[in-house]
């Protein structure tokens, strides 16, 4: 019988210490979460041990927690203990920090083991104090986003964490997918700093002799964020749609000499920027936006998480779904799926403990 | 041997999400053919200038997304461009493609024609915006993305408007390249176990909002969703100081910092007020390497924020494998690494068509005379080895 579910019959652990919020731990969970939307069972050993602050859980962290424990089997253990070990014996993969990996005996180990940490290199066993903020600063992450002449600033939530525990499923993934190598010993080794490297790659001067990418622009960047009747919508567009935009700008001083080229564009982006701004003031997020549809501009309304919860084409997909409810929980709780169809079917994040594929209409 | 040897991938990808994702896979030991035409370049092998170069001069960021690749030009509008097409398809596992969506199934190569020339294909679909839903034909770049996905409103400096990552990062991109390769293998081992063949439908604006799935949680829950700068929990501070050779410091301070800090400083630190004062005025008065590793030293989280040459600076003491070196010139490097079987790179970055012969003949069957017609009639290319 063909497996429904591609990970369906595997066992998973994850095993990551540090306090709640660390990087790894958050890098581990989003690998284990999308093992466990695919079908694995997913052991999530915590060490719930009092770490600094007995203060009740915030919203940000319960929110957390519901995100991206979702369809797991979590347990209350230390580290270091027998129970550890066990479980781990009977798993197919482990995902685990250097602390678990050099705590428990390589025959304890199965065969698949994602080892995570915060530096690679030389560095990768080293203890050095760290978090995702730190490790975007040396990856040149924060080089790149917010306004040249203020601080750099940091994306949304845990990027860094969760690119990480992408780049963490996917070696897991490559390792488990062909029958060749399903069955051989894989050490997959993803480090916090080298996949922001790796998503910053365009920051790095790739010629010998070329000079260092700028950093941040901030007002001054070809794309970026414009202000509109309702709200703000993101200018994001490429030399070829130039000619639409001055068309939808509808201010005949965007046809000025010094805006024709890219170069004067770049050299005048602060005036240009305002110009346009000015010309979308009047205009709302919804209309603004399908007029760029009309002119096939990749313009896009800045959406609050509340408007995209209920927006048209995330209904259509049926992205967002409830999370099984608690007792004490009142309202209906929204995650986002896995963000995949598989022949028209999403893996459902929100039916019980047992996978179960959800069909999405398709036009 | 590498952990997909044996796996053949029809490239189709272009710019960076396609085609980073198709380099993963190649990074893996698969054999990657970029598909191109001879009426249609990846657009990366024109940027920035907008010129065509020379295949010893290819663009820094072609050959960074393309290397470990073979090439072959086919016009797909052509009856027998996609006649040829097929044939690969049949002794293939793989099609990447990130064209505009309606453009394969224009091109009478929809993901039924595929499944009929080889049941056991995977096509992996990795759109802005995915197969279904009103959106679906709407242009976009990442930013794009960004916006319309809910990230770029909770992306930005406290009480001021939301940002992007903006046209050197475009961060969506990135992360789609490495969700869509897992999603490709994952669907490998389906196909490996007796599973039917798979299309793959990977949105990078639902990978996006999936990239902030806890903020959807916290909305619902009732929160107020609100930008927050560099702050963070569980971080009683976290935020960046310019230091005093104006290079920024970036420090995240936890509640069990505290005490070795107030020693560190020579203060009693009372409030938050207090606190960002004090490591304000202790990065102000030095050197950004000296005020982050004083900081390191009590086992604070301390860090100067790099530029490119910084970055590069790192390389072996702190990552080891993000980037590559291949024939002397920097490639993008790899999201992770396997001990037993290590991603590697093997050739660089092919030029318009370099193995077109050698893929109709060897993978195809065609014989020498028919590649010859085909390339007269326009069909095919041949470019140099």
């Amino acid at each position: 019988m063909t497996p429904a579910y591609p990970y369906e019959g595997l066992t998973v652990v994850e095993a990551v210490g540090g306090p709640p919020g660390n990087a790894l731990r958050l890098a581990a969970a989003m690998a284990g979460r999308i093992f466990a939307d695919l079908g694995a069972k997913v052991i999530q050993v915590e060490d719930h041990a009092p770490q600094g602050s007995e203060a009740k859980p915030s919203a940000t962290s319960l929110a957390l927690q519901r995100f991206l424990s979702a369809r797991k089997s979590v347990v209350d253990s230390s580290l270091d203990d027998a129970f550890l070990t066990g479980v781990l014996r009977k798993a197919d993969v482990a995902i685990v920090d250097r602390h678990v990996h050099g705590s428990i005996a390589a025959k304890d180990l199965p065969k698949k083991v994602a080892l995570l940490s915060l530096f690679g290199g030389s560095n990768a066993e080293t203890e050095i104090a760290a978090t995702e903020f730190t490790i975007a600063a040396l990856g040149g992450f924060l080089n790149m986003v917010g306004d040249a002449e203020r601080e750099p600033l940091k994306l949304v939530g845990h990027q860094e964490a969760y690119a990480l525990g992408l780049a963490t499923f996917s070696g897991l993934s490559a390792s488990l997918a062909r029958e060749s190598s399903s069955k051989m010993a894989a050490t997959i080794r993803a480090s916090l700093l080298d996949i922001v490297v790796w998503l910053n790659w365009k920051a790095v001067p790739l010629e010998a002799d070329a000079p260092i990418p700028p950093g941040r622009a901030g007002a001054a960047a070809e794309w970026r964020i414009v202000r509109c009747a309702d709200g703000w919508i993101a200018l994001v567009y490429q030399e070829p749609d130039w000619p639409h935009l001055c068309t939808m700008v509808r201010d005949e001083r965007i046809r000025q000499g010094k805006f024709a080229t890219r170069q004067g564009r770049l050299e005048n982006a602060v005036e240009l920027a305002d110009l346009i701004e000015q010309a979308f003031l009047s205009r709302t997020r919804r209309q603004l936006h399908e007029e760029a549809l009309s002119f096939r501009l990749p313009l896009g309304p800045v959406w609050a998480p509340e408007e995209a919860l209920g927006d048209p084409h995330n209904a259509a997909r049926r992205l967002f779904e409830e999370l099984p409810r608690q007792r004490q929980s009142q309202n209906p709780i929204f995650a986002p799926r896995l963000p995949l169809l598989w022949n028209g079917s999403a893996f459902s994040n929100t039916i019980g403990d047992m996978p179960v594929a959800t069909p999405v209409g398709i036009s | 041997m590498s952990v997909l040897k044996g796996c053949r991938v029809l490239d189709l990808g272009i710019i960076t999400a396609g085609a980073a994702t198709s380099a993963i896979l190649a990074d893996l030991g698969a054999e990657v053919i970029k598909i191109e035409s001879p009426t249609y370049r990846d657009p990366f092998r024109l940027w920035p200038s907008g010129e065509s170069k020379a295949d010893d001069d290819m663009p820094p960021l072609f050959r960074a997304t393309n290397r470990n690749k073979l090439a072959i030009s086919i016009d797909l509008k052509q009856p027998a461009g996609r006649e040829v097409m097929l044939r690969l398809v049949a002794s293939s596992d793989v099609v990447v493609e990130n064209f505009r969506r309606g453009v394969l199934p224009k091109l009478g190569l929809s993901f039924e024609v595929l499944r009929a020339a080889n049941d056991r294909i995977i096509l992996a679909s990795v759109s802005s915006q995915g197969e279904t839903g009103p959106d679906a034909s709407h242009v976009s770049y990442g930013s794009t993305l960004e916006a319309v996905a809910g990230f770029a409103w909770s992306t930005g400096y406290q009480d001021d408007a939301p940002v992007i990552s903006g046209r050197d990062v475009n961060y969506p991109d990135q992360v789609a390249a490495i969700f869509a390769a897992s999603m490709i293998t994952t669907a490998l081992r389906s196909v490996q176990k007796g599973g039917p063949a798979v299309h793959l439908d990977l949105s990078q604006r639902d990978l996006t909002s999936f990239l902030i799935g806890e903020t959807f949680v916290a909305a619902s829950m009732g929160e107020k969703i609100r930008r927050g700068g560099n702050a963070q929990e569980p971080f009683l501070l976290q935020d960046c100081f310019k230091a005093a050779d104006g290079i920024w410091v970036a420090a995240s301070v936890r509640e069990t910092d505290l005490e070795a800090l107030s020693t560190l400083l020579g203060r009693n630190i009372q409030d938050d007020a207090a606190l960002r004062d004090a490591l304000a005025a202790h990065i102000t008065a030095q050197e950004s390497e000296l005020a982050a590793r004083t900081l390191q030293q009590i086992g604070l989280a301390a860090a100067p924020v790099q530029d490119g040459a910084g970055i590069l600076k790192l390389e072996d003491e702190s990552w080891s494998h993000a980037i590559q070196c291949f024939d002397g010139k920097r490639v993008k490097g790899f999201p992770f690494q396997i001990d037993e079987q290590p991603l590697s790179i093997e050739r660089p970055a092919p030029g318009i068509g370099a193995d077109t012969a050698t893929i109709l003949s060897e993978i195809a069957g065609y014989s020498d005379d028919e590649i010859a017609s085909l390339a007269k009639a326009g069909v095919i290319e041949l470019g140099s080895a």
